[in-house]
């Protein structure tokens, strides 16, 4: 299992960073458009000032185009780490964590940080535990709405809790949920 | 036998691991494999006509399992087709994904359907982890958070490509990066090397790719020529690599810029051509 030392050698730094407000310009957001790197995925990227320390920190939105129940949160500060410092998948491979093999399977939806000792851990909060409300978590603008409290992203106006509108900006087009990403697709059968 | 009874709670406990996530007329199956990248597989079953289909669900390909499938390395090429023939895996390529699958109508089989197909996803991933030569490992994380460092940076109208020709005609002409951001193309060579050979090499590599680039038909849509070099590769040795920097200099738009100094770039990829 890979280690960050940068990560255990800095803990309280990082985990400041993930609990201290952090501030939007506006309230909800959108996304601009497409995923530069995946033209499959809806994206928007804000740049979230912190008060007290000098980093800037960003956090981006991506969901796919035809399966909306399908999103990532992701949460970096590239001036101090490369990598996201929190993530919540809401779809994809569930993760190993270390620890006996009986608990180690972390199925999304479902929150990624890094622990003290700079290993990566996938986790299911109090509320992705439970079997009534885990299904909440595939609507993107509930599970956001949970990311922002987790995280203490407000905006700069309201200093309400972030929320998404996951249109396109500018745009009337609104996603159906596709249950079945694979509906479409024949097997050359 | 007390063994036996380990035994028993081992085989529970691989057993406990394998769930499932309904999705419409496809099953997600959540297996007990798990990747060097610390991932259990999936593989997704559903029907087509009277056939039972197990397939990847396209998360292979599209990244899903954060693995650096490079189908360019000749070495994990190799590996890759021995097992793609070993577990008999089809391949198909619809709606600009590629899935892998295989196929039976003899419900039987189902569970040997999902093995091969689970056992082909495994190995493919944990085999495209690994490094066969060190000193590509170094280079790899320099090309990787470099990649990464520009798409963060690269404003929100761009499409970005990585390790791309700019044109079918000139194939093997690759660039590390490529912006673009309408009809303007900003191209990118990252320059590394854990010896001072191996990145005099990269940096000689550079300088005639943009040459080619230059003298070609494509150049008119170029706005922006950059080098990125990572002055903490083994290989960086000012004094042998100078001469080679400053024949580069001549097919560039702006003087190659250093790991530490990558800020710059931000003020360059929002520059316009007029």
């Amino acid at each position: 299992m890979k280690v960050d030392k940068h990560i255990a050698d800095t803990y309280e730094v990082y985990r400041s960073i993930i609990l201290s407000k952090k501030l939007c310009d506006e309230n909800p957001i959108f996304f601009d458009g497409d995923k530069p790197t995946r033209r499959d995925f809806f994206f928007v990227k804000k740049e979230l000032s912190k008060r007290f320390l000098p980093k800037t920190v960003s956090l981006t939105v991506e969901q796919r185009k035809l399966d909306t129940t399908s999103f990532k949160f992701n949460l970096r500060c590239i001036t101090y780490f490369d990598k996201p410092l929190i993530r919540f998948d809401s779809d994809g491979p569930a993760h190993q964590n270390i620890g006996p093999l009986k608990n180690s399977l972390i199925a999304t939806p479902h929150f990624n940080e890094f622990d003290k000792s700079g290993r990566a851990l996938a986790y299911h909060t109090k509320e992705l535990k439970d079997k009534a409300l885990k299904i909440h978590f595939l609507d993107i603008k509930y599970a956001f709405k949970y990311f922002s409290k987790r995280t203490n992203i407000k905006d700069t106006q309201q200093n309400q809790y972030l929320e998404i509108n996951p249109k396109v900006r500018h745009t009337m087009f609104q996603q159906i949920p596709e249950k079945d990403f694979l509906k479409q697709i024949k097997f050359g059968l | 036998m007390k063994l036996i009874e380990v035994f028993k709670e081992v085989k529970k406990t691989f057993c406990s691991l394998w769930q499932f996530k309904e999705r419409g007329e496809t099953l997600e199956i959540i297996t007990s494999f798990n990747t060097t990248t610390s991932k259990y597989i999936s593989v997704f079953l559903t029907m087509r006509k009277d056939v039972y289909v197990v397939t990847d669900g396209g998360w292979l390909q599209n990244g899903e399992y954060e693995s650096e499938i490079d189908y360019e390395d000749r070495l994990f090429r190799i590996a890759f087709n021995y097992f793609l023939k070993h577990y008999q895996i089809k391949a198909v390529e619809e709606k600009k994904q590629t899935f892998y699958f295989k196929t039976t109508n003899d419900y039987l089989l189902i569970p040997n359907v999902v093995n091969d197909l689970s056992y082909f996803i495994l190995n493919i991933i944990n085999s495209s982890e690994i490094r066969f030569r060190e000193a590509f490992d170094q280079d790899h994380r320099f090309i990787k958070k470099t990649n990464n460092y520009i798409s963060d940076i690269a404003n929100a109208q761009s499409i970005i490509q990585f390790n791309q020709p700019i044109s079918p005609k000139l194939k093997s002409v690759r660039f590390n990066a490529v912006l673009s951001d309408r009809a303007e193309l900003k191209i990118f060579k990252y320059v590394t090397g854990s010896t001072p050979r191996d990145f005099c090499n990269s940096l000689s590599k550079a300088r005639v790719d943009f040459e080619i680039i230059g003298n070609s038909e494509f150049n008119s849509r170029i706005s922006g020529k950059y080098v990125m070099v990572n002055n903490e590769a083994k290989g960086y040795d000012y004094s042998s690599i100078l001469p080679y920097y400053e024949n580069l200099q001549n097919h560039i738009d702006h003087p190659p810029i250093a790991w530490e100094n990558k800020e710059q770039l931000k003020a360059l990829l929002n520059a316009r051509l007029n």
